[in-house]
């Protein structure tokens, strides 16, 4: 019998990013367990899934475990294993050709959520190698709520401020029960507390009956408010909100005068319509719109936590900058009573200087230029946050304009079930000339690669974890067991392909090598931040006695943003244009009489570890939740499997009944899609087509018209 | 009385059930809204609704008996007149809980006490409780959190029931107590058990005890609880307790609650609701002048635990913890009770 030793890591599934605690001995992790008294901070969903995956995921027969090439056609799952030297040799060889005989753009990096420090890794090598062309589902993931909150406050780091209980707390479109999924990251266990509390109200935006505290059986409809407006117009009721505090004068005159600027054009906006017209655009009563903007205006400090599912769609970033209007106007950030506080994170390389930070030259040589970027032209904000939006590049390989990619190296990520519109996705990326993937399991996105190259779990090598960069917080994920058969670490990949492509003097020898660069602002090395500090969180610049500022252009809440209006972005969210995600191929029919949205299943990642069996066990099949009066009026009635039909396509899933649901809304599982499940997958109801958010490149995977029949 | 139910007419009992009650039991809804494939007591229609062979659930009977975020009142200003309404929610049914596994019996047992048979009684509980027929189920299978045979709760249930059906295979054996269980005996789907009959259920639950824990003094845990207030064992196994108040909610015998006011802005209009608390919040001993006699986590832990073991069984005459296990499964940081009673035992 070998030591046991009793390791500190942390789950990467969502932003709490628990402390956990993992026993190992002899190679293999015989427990994982929530690190209470690690001093660490310790959310747990009720599910415990972050325990499970890790376990399950180490431990998993399903795990890719040698580099495999393409043998016969396309898609047809027939594999030769090859050895790591082949596999690079090959990669590289293709990308020197496409660089040389049409340039380096043409060959895309396709990046995931990330995990530890590959996403990091491969826009250094994308800007080494001198493409701009990055693709991240930054376009609807974090993008909107983080950098709304930096053209109106200055910063992407503002969180909510639990040190001093809420008075308010407002809940808009995430689950936080389940995975912390607010970004201003409000702690399960202080939101458990305002539940119980005379002194908090809790307010919750969604249309799904969320459950609050699942251990208490207690659900949105237990709380003091639950609005549940029409998919995607949130934005309309958020300026909704923003009238009632303006025209009721519910603001204090003096910070707006002090602290703000563009009041006058925000006063001018909400002058132009109804609250009449909000609530018939987005089913919320007039009444509880006026209520709850009361509550929000005059109890301090309020917390507007507002969560993922408000940014896929077309209106995306100027639906979460009505929200910051909300908190703005309110002075609910960075003021003494306000219930948002900026916070300054350590100083480690954060993935913006690790990417492009030391390689000026690389990015004058290759300019990420608009006429060199997929997309380039159209979207006015994402090429200054990094990426290319997901259906930008679906559209590129589709329409050959600006030109057709030629290869596409994938990291973790699944965009055959993630991007919207599986169909033309799949379509789209069999027109790569060379497919690689790096995956810990086969995928739907591995089953159409060139070359598939097994990964290591972020927990079987040493990694640093700062995702989301915005929580502020930097964490040492340390290697527990070895990876299975010949896995790698992305970051060994990409040090082995960068030196095969001559860029090896960008990149590092060993994996330690990076870390310790990566750390080495913080004044110390990789081994003494992995075994003394663990983790280092943000700091607060709370202060309880003034103003503690904005790092905007003016100094001020940017209520009316001149550097969006200088970027070609409307600099006060309009809100005729608000309308447009209900509009048009969104918009009822008498074909489609119903209004599909989606949610992300409390158990799995995304559409991450539905193969492992702790997860599955705890999982109900693919499930669309309806309201039971209009199931009956369908004839459809609780566990029946279903088609949901969009004008792009069809899904089967099993109904669900959830009465206080609003009539309309078929509410359908995301992520289902590999494992048998082909046609559980949300995404073949979604578009990738215009229209889109052109400021961040959004893309509507919610809130199509839809129609529900039984499956035979 | 014992009867024997074959399985090919439990649709037929469920139907008799149906007809003058509104039945609940086990079911895969996944906790009502989310996709959490734990059993949920909820109403049944169909014989395929039940998830009869569940192993636990994470909400025990006591949600439907003593409801969290119950209404008590509701209020409205007018003029100078403050005008009241009732708002507690009745049954306005007979109720069916069937699937009832032993510990939850039990625990119900315990709320019995604490509700009906102290000094005050609980209009909803003693109302939901009258109008209610209990049908226990024996597990098939322990979970690896269950310790019942521990508590003195399972695996077989002493009372608490109406009926108690124990599975058999193509059969349930029937067991019942008291008049209702009387009347639903009577039907003529139920057979005469047979000397077999009552050897195969002896066997059942010998079977499923010798998948319980190794048998432990509660009498002696108890009587050392007494001297060891003090000591360091509560610090230790607190230690790693992040004060989520997750093993009171899901505890089917913890029944602190507190009294909320959910308003309108105003305060013109609003609803008086009874919430459930967990003791494991500090501010849940919070006093005026902000002292908090149980500030310490360790503190908190250990005045659930002598609550449960000690202070109840003086007050109410039994012990509070049936061993159900679901603090243990929901637990984040896993502390584990068990371990606790056998350090106390020794
Ligand atoms: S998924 Fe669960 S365990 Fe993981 S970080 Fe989120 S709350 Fe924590
Ligand atoms: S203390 Fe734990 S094991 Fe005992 S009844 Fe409560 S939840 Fe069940
Ligand atoms: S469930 Fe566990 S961590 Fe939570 S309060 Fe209870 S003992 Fe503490």
């Amino acid at each position: 019998m070998g030591i046991r030793h009793e390791y500190v890591t942390f789950c990467h599934i969502c932003p709490n990013h628990c402390a956990l605690k993992a026993v190992v001995e002899d190679n293999k992790v015989l427990e994982v367990k929530a690190g209470g008294g690690t001093g660490f901070p310790v959310h747990m969903c009720s599910v415990q899934k972050g325990p499970d995956h890790v376990i399950g995921t180490i431990n998993s027969p399903d795990r890719l475990t040698k580099p495999l090439k393409r043998k016969g056609e396309r898609g047809r799952g027939q594999w030769q294993e090859i050895s790591w030297d082949e596999a690079l040799d090959t990669i590289a060889a293709k990308l020197l050709q496409v660089k040389k005989d049409f340039g380096p753009e043409r060959v895309v990096m396709i990046l995931g959520e990330p995990k530890g420090t590959e996403f990091a890794f491969g826009q250094r090598f994308a800007t080494a190698f001198g493409t701009p062309n990055v693709v991240t589902p930054g376009n609807y993931c974090g993008v909107q709520n983080t950098e709304s909150l930096r053209y109106t406050f200055g910063s992407r780091y503002i969180m909510a401020r639990m040190d001093a209980p809420p008075r308010v707390i407002i809940v808009w479109g995430a689950n936080l029960a389940h995975t912390g999924g607010t970004f201003s990251n409000i702690g399960r266990y202080d939101f458990n507390r305002a539940l119980v509390s005379n002194d908090c109200k809790v307010i919750i935006i969604d249309p799904k009956n969320i459950e609050l505290w699942p251990e208490k059986g207690m659900h949105a409809s237990d709380a003091d408010y639950w609005l549940r407006p029409r998919p995607n117009s949130d934005g309309i009721l958020a300026m909704g909100l923003v009238k009632v505090i303006v025209e009721e004068g519910l603001y204090d005159p003096e910070y707006i005068e002090q602290w703000t600027v563009g009041f006058e054009e925000v006063q001018k906006e909400v002058a132009g319509f109804t609250l009449e017209e909000v609530e018939e655009l987005t089913w919320v009563p007039k009444e509880t719109i006026q209520e709850v903007a009361r509550v929000y205006a005059t109890e301090k400090p309020g917390v507007i936590g507002s969560g993922n599912a408000l940014e896929g769609s077309t209106q995306a970033f100027q639906t979460l900058r009505a929200i910051c209007l909300i908190r703005g106007i309110t002075g609910n950030v960075n003021t003494p009573d306000g219930g948002h506080v900026d916070m300054i994170p350590p100083d480690y390389y954060p993935p913006g200087r690790f990417m492009i930070g030391d390689m000026k030259e690389k990015l004058w040589e290759y300019p990420r230029s608009p006429e060199r970027t997929i997309g380039g032209g159209v979207f006015q904000l994402s090429s200054r946050f990094g990426y290319v939006p997901t259906q930008g590049l679906v559209h590129a390989l589709l329409t050959e304009k600006p030109y057709l990619p030629k290869v596409g190296l994938a990291f973790v990520t699944n965009p055959l079930l993630t991007y919207p519109d599986s169909l033309a996705t799949e379509k789209a990326f069999r027109k790569l000339e060379m497919l690689v993937v790096s995956e810990l399991f086969p995928t739907a996105t591995t089953n159409i690669a060139d070359i598939v190259l097994p990964a290591a779990f972020m927990h079987e090598h040493d990694t640093v974890a700062y995702w989301p960069a915005w929580f502020a917080n930097v964490r040492a994920n340390r290697k527990l067991v070895d990876p299975p058969g010949e896995a790698w670490s992305d970051m060994r990949m990409i040090n082995e392909l960068a030196k095969r492509v001559g860029l090896g003097e960008y990149f590092w020898e060993t994996e330690e090598d990076a870390l310790d660069y990566l750390v080495k602002p913080l004044g110390m090395t990789w081994q003494k931040f992995r075994d003394e500090v663990i983790y280092l969180h943000g700091k607060s610049a709370y202060d309880p006695d003034q103003v503690a500022g904005y790092h905007t252009k003016s100094g001020k809440v940017e209520l009316s943003c001149a550097e969006l209006a200088k970027a070609g972005v409307d600099p006060v969210p309009c809100f005729a244009k608000l309308k447009d995600p209900l509009r048009g191929k969104f918009d009822f029919s008498d074909d489609y009489p119903l209004m599909m949205t989606n949610y992300k299943s409390e158990i799995f990642m995304l559409s991450g570890y539905r193969n492992l069996g702790l997860l599955k066990d705890k999982s109900l099949p693919p499930t669309v939740y309806m309201n039971p009066d209009t199931a009956r009026d369908y004839g459809l009635a609780e566990g029946d499997w279903i088609y949901i039909e969009t004008y792009k396509g069809r899904i089967r899933q099993q109904l669900a009944l959830q009465p206080g649901m609003h009539p309309k809304v078929v509410n359908v599982e995301f992520g289902w899609g590999d494992w048998g499940l082909a046609d559980a997958n949300m995404n073949l109801l979604t578009d990738f087509d215009e229209p889109w958010d052109y400021p961040t490149g959004s893309v509507a995977i919610r809130g199509y018209a839809c129609k529900v029949y039984k499956a035979a | 009385m014992d009867k024997v139910l074959a399985k090919k007419d439990f649709p037929r009992f469920l139907a008799d059930l149906q007809r003058d009650h509104q039945v609940l039991g086990p079911t895969r809804r996944g906790g009502g809204t989310s996709t959490y494939a734990k059993a949920l007591f909820a109403p049944i229609r169909h014989a395929e609704d039940l998830e009869i062979n569940y192993q636990s659930s994470m909400l025990s009977p006591k949600k439907l008996l003593f409801p969290d975020n119950q209404p008590i009142y509701e209020y409205e200003k007018k003029g100078g007149q403050v005008e009241l309404r009732p708002a507690g929610e009745q049954w306005d049914r007979n109720v069916v809980l069937l699937g009832v596994h032993p510990c939850d019996l039990a625990a119900i047992a315990c709320l019995d006490k604490l509700f009906l048979e102290d000094r005050f009684q609980e209009p909803t509980y003693q109302d939901r409780r009258g109008r209610l027929t209990l049908v226990g189920l024996t597990c098939a299978e322990s979970t690896p959190h269950c310790f019942c045979n521990l508590m003195g709760a399972g695996p077989d249930a002493e009372g608490g029931y109406d009926l108690l059906l124990t599975d058999l295979g193509d059969r349930y054996f029937t067991r019942c107590q008291g008049a209702k269980g009387d009347k639903l005996l009577a039907a003529d789907y139920f057979q005469e058990a047979t000397g077999a009959d009552q050897q195969a259920r002896a066997q059942a639950l010998a079977r499923l005890e010798a998948g319980l824990p190794e048998a432990l003094d509660i009498a002696a845990v108890v009587e050392h609880m007494k001297d060891r207030y003090s000591d360091e064992l509560w610090q230790e196994f607190s230690e790693v307790c992040c004060a989520c108040g997750a093993c009171n909610m899901v505890c089917p015998t913890c029944h602190c609650f507190t009294i909320l006011d959910r308003t309108n802005p105003d305060r013109s209009r609003g609803k008086r609701v009874l919430v459930w608390d967990p003791c494991h919040f500090e501010r849940f001993a919070q006093m005026a002048g902000n002292a908090s006699v149980r500030g310490e986590k360790s503190a908190r832990y250990k005045h659930r635990l002598y609550d449960k073991l000690l202070y109840d069984p003086q007050r109410h005459g039994r012990l509070f913890c049936v061993g159900c296990g679901r603090c243990i499964e929901f637990c984040p940081a896993h502390i584990d009770l068990r371990a606790v009673l056998r350090k106390l035992e020794g």
